[in-house]
């Protein structure tokens, strides 16, 4: 009696366990080809609002759609193809939204008693004539401000400098222009009466 | 139409477009015809695109009854069509080997 009831039982184990497992492969599945359309989402948001729709509704998701179309393609190579087309077009996505993106040029001159320091960063382009000038204005009056300074504390506001982030080169050119211009010249320091 | 710059690649893609320049090609064609990565033919579509050498179109499909949304197709503008012929020849004779120097006959000096 207690053979049949074990008998009936790993039966009765073995169809839930490959109806479970059934389920299982069909969630996976499933969810599995939500992969590709996460990655080509993501890419979209690598994108400016207004290209965001043309590109991502009407061509990536259209021509993905299509790719993966038919019973022929099995789930793998569904998940495969999908991946490798949406992954290409997510490292573009990501490559024309850095090449779109304004680069920050950062500068920092200070002129010293004995030196011009200049601290420059990457998306600098030192060939631009209007910058050369602009800082040549610039060392020039500092090395103004620090002749005619005297004193310990005059020469410390002499030997101050620039320092600036713009979003453009011709910004930053202007706020050098700036600042050559608008600078104060520092007074001598008045001598005192003997 | 801007100018552009043609690159190897981009001649490829260019090339199927001239084969029939009244057909209308399709991203996920273009790429099977020319080998290409979607990584490197989409952002190449929409550089044609905005340049003026393609126009974009809508496939003539009933998404419902096709189970899919309609597809975006390109074709290249007329102006682009001679525009990308001269650009071929140049890319071609660019990349033609040099004509081996005239044989001579073996011990002669001249």
């Amino acid at each position: 009696m207690t053979g049949y009831l074990l008998a009936a039982l790993s039966v009765l184990g073995t169809f839930g366990m490959t109806a479970i497992g059934d389920m299982v492969s069909e969630e996976v599945r499933d969810r599995l080809d939500h992969v590709p359309n996460a990655i080509l989402r993501l890419a979209a948001q690598r994108l400016d609002v207004d290209q965001r729709s043309a590109l991502y509704e009407e061509v990536w998701l259209a021509d993905l759609a299509y790719y993966l179309r038919g019973d022929k393609a099995r789930p793998v190579t569904r998940l495969i193809l999908g991946t490798r087309f949406a992954v290409g077009i997510l490292i573009a996505a990501m490559r024309m939204a850095r090449q779109s993106k304004p680069r920050i040029h950062s500068l920092s001159i200070l002129v010293e008693a004995d030196r011009v320091r200049l601290s420059e960063f990457p998306g600098w382009e030192w060939s631009h004539e209007s910058f050369t000038q602009a800082l040549n204005e610039i060392v020039k009056k500092g090395e103004e401000n620090l002749a005619n300074a005297r004193g310990v504390f005059a020469r410390r506001r002499a030997s101050a400098g620039l320092r600036t982030s713009c979003r453009s080169r011709d910004q930053l050119v202007s706020a050098m222009q700036e600042y050559a211009n608008n600078r104060p010249q520092s007074r001598p320091e008045r001598e005192l009466p003997g | 139409m801007q100018d552009l710059d043609i690159t190897p690649k981009m001649a490829l893609v260019l090339k199927v477009f001239l084969e029939d320049p009244a057909e209308p090609r399709y991203g996920f064609d273009l790429m099977k015809r020319t080998g290409m990565a979607s990584g490197s033919l989409y952002p190449m579509l929409a550089k044609l695109e905005n340049a003026g050498w393609l126009t974009r179109g809508k496939e003539n499909i009933d998404p419902r009854a096709a189970g899919r949304p309609a597809r975006t197709n390109y074709t290249i503008t007329g102006a682009a069509i001679s525009a990308a012929r001269v650009q071929l020849a140049a890319l071609s004779e660019q990349y033609r080997p040099p004509i081996p120097g005239r044989l001579r006959p073996q011990g002669s000096t001249a």
